[in-house]
């Protein structure tokens, strides 16, 4: 059991900035998750975290012993790899012992280790066969237990779950999450998959560029994002946002229409002297009707798309693009003109420049 | 279907027996007594199996010393053209560095001078570093046309087994080295013998620059085209199979390593 912790940690790759002054403080046990699009620095960070890629500045702790210019090796620490990585020369059992071997643990000891993680992961029948005898699911739990048979400090896991088939991947989803409650290892888990982060992680580090936006819980990532790019990543369909005015102190302006804000937020909003801002909305917490309401706007479907248990739809408010999730008991029609009502306690108003949460 | 098979049936006969047939005939010819190889017409099996010429040839002057030459030269070939080419071969595949695809050509165009125009220049350097007519220098020579390959096939070889292997086994406790040691390197084996092979094949063939460079530490080959004008057929005989048998020794001790394959892509 261990903490990790990155201060100011910062990797280039000639020209590209991997990561940029990152600082986390990963809690005893805790399962975090790294969570960003394509390129943002997401196994850059792993890399630096295992000591197979060496910082360029900064200091990486764990558990208050600097392990920066440490070798792997001397770590403590496992990691899966996004290609699993399995050793293809050796079996299944010689796979997952090999780091006990290298610590020289008797060959009852490793026996009954290998047994026992691989009981764990649920391949105790293929402890013989060779890795290329095994499903992709397989191998991965075979990485998975190489990876827990040292009893590792902190587990780094580089999106396991990305080579599998949808089914396999919900199944192992659990799965791992529940390995990780028992076994109570720090884990460092980075997905691009905003769903696995959310439903898998106790908090979620969300990275762009190589820089963290937000670091929190997954409830605090969806109601409360920091910023413009955290609202917009997380959440499918993406949060609309609405650029638009403040106008008399307390009102929004949308184009011709003028929307109330509640109370609290004026209350907010004031004390940043911006006028300037972003609306952001999720498409659920708007509700679509036909007659007028208080403080709603007129939009006009454009398309309809059908999705089994909701409907997305999306709008035009203005010349502005917008979706809303509706019931598919609402009889709507293409082209038709609706009215709007954002649920007030949901809104989130933006810094227009510097995109932050205002709120 | 049926008929797929038959042709490629007939397809392995045939590159067999392009190899098969010369190597038989040699051994039938080493095993022939010597008059009867000038008969004509003669049958091509022979009378009586006699190892007279082949004992006689061994007992001329020279051909056991060149033997061991040959073999001593391209064993060490083999050792100098892995030495250089395993190393080199790695860091082209794993490492980023300025000038690599420079590098990677620059290595062929050690291929480009022929050794002709080389000839002078070389033997007044051997001779002024102390190696000419000696072993050691035989197997340089034969080091530097072995070893563009042996870099340009390891390269390709450790190109095809990923680097993460290695990572992981660090991750797990082991050094950059024996991680190689334990992942790479069992999975490269068999490339490696093929190397081995080539080395081994390039100095045991080569006669032009062991005839230039040597003068009493005849290489096999250069001891047998130095002759070859005064020479009988039994010899010719004898000499062909003294040159085949240790290369197919070499290659079948070799062969299990080339093919104890994995049954694996790697990736
Ligand atoms: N060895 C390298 N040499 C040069 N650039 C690199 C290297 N490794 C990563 N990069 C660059 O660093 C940036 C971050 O890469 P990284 O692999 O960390 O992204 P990622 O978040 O893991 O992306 P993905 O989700 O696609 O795996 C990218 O722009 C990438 O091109
Ligand atoms: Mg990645």
């Amino acid at each position: 059991m261990a903490e990790v912790r990155l201060e100011n940690v910062c990797k280039s790759f000639e020209d590209v900035k991997a990561v940029d002054n990152i600082s986390l403080h990963v809690r005893d046990g805790e399962f975090i998750v790294l969570l960003g699009p394509s390129g943002c620095g997401k196994t850059t960070t792993l890399r630096c975290v295992a000591g197979l890629e060496h910082v360029d500045k900064g200091k990486i702790f764990i558990d208050e012993k600097d392990v920066t210019d440490l070798p792997p090796a001397q770590r403590g620490l496992s990691m899966v790899f996004q290609s699993y990585a399995v050793f293809p020369h050796m079996t299944v059992f010689d796979n997952i012992a090999f780091g006990l071997k290298l610590r020289k643990a008797s060959p009852d000891q490793i026996k009954e280790r290998v047994k026992e993680v691989a009981r764990l992961v649920q391949i105790e029948d293929l402890i013989d066969r060779y890795p290329y005898q095994l499903s992709g699911g397989q191998r991965q739990r075979v990485a998975l237990a190489r990876a827990l048979a040292i009893d590792p400090k902190v587990l780094l896991l580089d999106e396991p779950l990305s080579n599998l088939d949808a089914a396999l991947r919900l199944q192992m989803r659990a799965e791992l999450k529940l390995l990780q409650r028992k076994s109570k290892v720090t884990t460092l888990y980075v997905t691009h998959d905003q769903v696995e982060a959310m439903s898998m992680g106790d908090r979620i580090a969300i990275i762009r560029n190589g820089s963290l936006e937000q670091v929190d819980t997954p409830e605090r990532v969806f109601n409360h994002p920091e910023n413009t790019f955290v609202g917009n990543f997380i959440g499918s369909p993406p949060m609309n946002m609405l650029e638009c005015n403040i106008v008399e102190g307390s009102n929004i302006a949308i184009g011709n229409f003028t929307y109330k804000l509640p109370e609290s937020v004026v209350k907010a909003i004031r004390k940043t002297k911006t006028s300037r801002v972003i609306l952001g909305i999720r498409p659920k917490n708007i509700t679509i009707t036909k007659d007028r309401r208080k403080n709603a706007f007129r939009a006009k479907i454009e398309v309809i798309e059908p999705i089994g248990e909701e409907l997305v739809v999306h709008l035009t408010v203005q010349g502005k693009l917008l979706t809303v999730i509706a019931s598919p008991t609402q009889d709507l029609r293409m082209g038709e003109k609706v009215w709007l009502t954002p649920d007030s306690r949901k809104i989130h108003i933006f810094d227009r420049k510097t995109g932050k949460n205002l709120l | 279907m049926k008929k797929q098979i038959v042709i490629c049936y007939i397809a392995m006969v045939i590159i067999s027996l392009f190899v098969l047939v010369p190597i038989i005939l040699i051994t039938i010819g080493t095993f022939t007594p010597r008059l009867e190889l000038y008969k004509w017409p003669r049958g091509l099996i022979s009378s009586r199996f006699t190892s007279d010429s082949f004992i006689s040839f061994a007992q001329s002057y020279g051909v056991m010393n060149g033997l061991k030459n040959s073999i001593m030269v391209a064993v060490l070939t083999v050792v100098f053209s892995l030495l250089i080419g395993i190393p080199a071969g790695y860091s082209l595949s794993r490492f980023k560095f300025k000038g690599k695809s420079l590098f990677t050509v620059g290595v062929l165009t050690t291929r480009m001078f022929p050794i002709a125009i080389l000839a002078v220049p070389l033997v007044k350097i051997y001779m002024g570093l102390g190696i000419y007519d000696s072993i050691l220098g035989v197997a340089f020579i034969h080091t530097i046309f072995a070893f563009p390959f042996a870099i340009l096939i390891s390269h390709s070889i450790f190109a095809s087994v990923p680097g993460e292997l290695e990572e992981a086994a660090m991750v797990l406790g082991c050094s950059r080295l024996g991680a190689f040691r334990r992942t790479t390197l069992p999975l490269v084996a068999p490339g490696i013998a093929a190397i081995a092979i080539f080395a081994f094949i390039i100095s045991w063939n080569e006669v032009f620059a062991a005839t230039l460079l040597t003068l009493h530490n005849r290489t096999l080959p250069a001891l047998i085209v130095a002759r070859l004008e005064a020479t009988t057929l039994d010899f010719l005989f004898a000499s062909a199979f003294f040159m085949l048998v240790p290369c197919i020794v070499f290659i079948f001790i070799i062969r299990k390593r080339l093919l104890r394959m994995w049954g694996i892509i790697l990736r």
